[in-house]
């Protein structure tokens, strides 16, 4: 096909085109009007058959159906308010369970730790305490043992001073009654030989 | 018991040359012979007065008539009984005398052996004093003019308290 052709072609659609966009407007115009007029009545009408279809009844069966719908909307909501209060509340519940065994639970291992921190400065506080009473024990033993050996020396002292007294007395009370004097005899003679200068020089002199 | 011999003049102011038995031992046996001396003087004073008498002669203590024997007197004697009382007299003046304490009362033979030391080795005519002390246990106290010596056995103990201390302190 050549230019020629084509050109044809497209002219002869071009055509059919545009007549057929006339035709349309032109119909289309013309049912407006009718539309319009037709409108009218339909409107007139309309205006008259409301008042006939919305009657009281009609309307007292619109107003029930419409308390019916509100209630069931209303029952509806009230369900969905409660649902979701029983939600919220559980939910709150919840919340606060955790919250509080949170709360809770910090508290008591606060308090425990203030009672292991107690706990440790006691222990601590007794180790200290023992230390100082091991060191005043260890002092007051000493000082224990050295009055201990002081009394033990003032009493061998004292029984040392007395002794001849001590050993008289014991004598004296276990066998005194039993000592003859003549079993002294040999011991006085004894004594008197071992001072005899000394006797003899002041009997002489006193003479 | 005497002394074996007669003693001689041991010094200046020696009373008399009898010899003193152990058995006279204090001043007391001393005055009481003296007054046993008188008594018989005076009995035979008596009896040179009155012609005859019923009354018999004192009789002597043992003392007496040991003194007597070991001097080899006569009580008859008027000068032997004159040398007694002399004699007697003076030794109860002259004497020395020491004091002796013992723990119990000592018999008179202990006394006597103790009379001889003093008499063989101090002065023939010493005397003694017995006194008692309880406390010294055993042993005597001798106090003589001018000293005191102790021959107990407390004072014996305390010279020996070192030994006894050093076994104490070695034991503990």
């Amino acid at each position: 096909m050549n230019v020629w052709g084509l050109g044809l072609v497209v002219g002869a659609l071009l055509a059919a085109a545009l007549a057929f966009v006339w035709v349309a407007y032109t119909l289309g115009g013309g049912n407006k009007a009718r539309g319009k007029a037709q409108n009218d009545a339909f409107t007139e009408l309309a205006e008259k058959d409301v008042e006939s279809i919305f009657n009281d009844d009609f309307r007292e069966e619109l107003r029930n159906r419409a308390r019916l719908h509100f209630e069931k909307i209303i029952g509806e909501n009230a369900m969905f308010l409660q649902q979701d209060l029983r939600l919220t509340t559980s939910q709150l519940n919840e919340y606060m369970k955790a919250e509080i065994t949170k709360t809770l639970q910090e508290e008591f291992s606060k308090y425990e730790q203030s009672i292991d921190d107690a706990k440790q400065l006691a222990v601590d506080s007794l180790a200290k305490t023992q230390i100082i009473i091991e060191e005043e024990r260890r002092v007051l033993n000493a000082n224990l043992q050295k009055e201990f050996e002081g009394e033990r020396e003032r009493l061998i002292k004292k029984f040392e001073d007395n002794l001849a007294e001590i050993v008289n007395h014991y004598v004296l009370d276990a066998v005194g009654n039993e000592i003859d004097l003549s079993d002294q005899l040999e011991f006085i003679l004894n004594e008197l030989e071992a001072n005899k200068a000394a006797i003899v020089e002041d009997i002489r002199s006193g003479a | 018991m005497a002394l074996k011999e007669t003693p001689k003049a041991v010094h200046a102011s020696q009373p008399a040359v009898l010899a003193l038995p152990v058995q006279i031992l204090t001043s007391g046996d001393i005055s009481r012979l003296v007054r046993e001396i008188e008594e018989i003087e005076e009995f035979f004073d008596k009896a040179a007065l009155q012609s005859t008498t019923t009354k018999a002669m004192p009789q002597a203590s043992q003392q007496l008539t040991v003194l007597i024997g070991d001097n080899k007197l006569n009580i008859l004697h008027k000068k032997d009984r004159e040398s007694i009382d002399g004699f007697l007299k003076d030794v109860r003046q002259k004497a020395p005398v020491i004091h002796l304490s013992f723990a119990t009362d000592p018999k008179p033979d202990f006394l006597m052996k103790l009379i001889v030391w003093f008499r063989s080795n101090a002065h023939p005519y010493v005397l003694i004093k017995i006194g008692l002390q309880p406390n010294i246990a055993a042993g005597c106290v001798l106090r003589t003019t001018n000293k005191y010596f102790d021959f107990s056995f407390k004072e014996h103990f305390e010279e020996s308290k070192a030994k006894l201390s050093v076994a104490m302190r070695a034991s503990t």
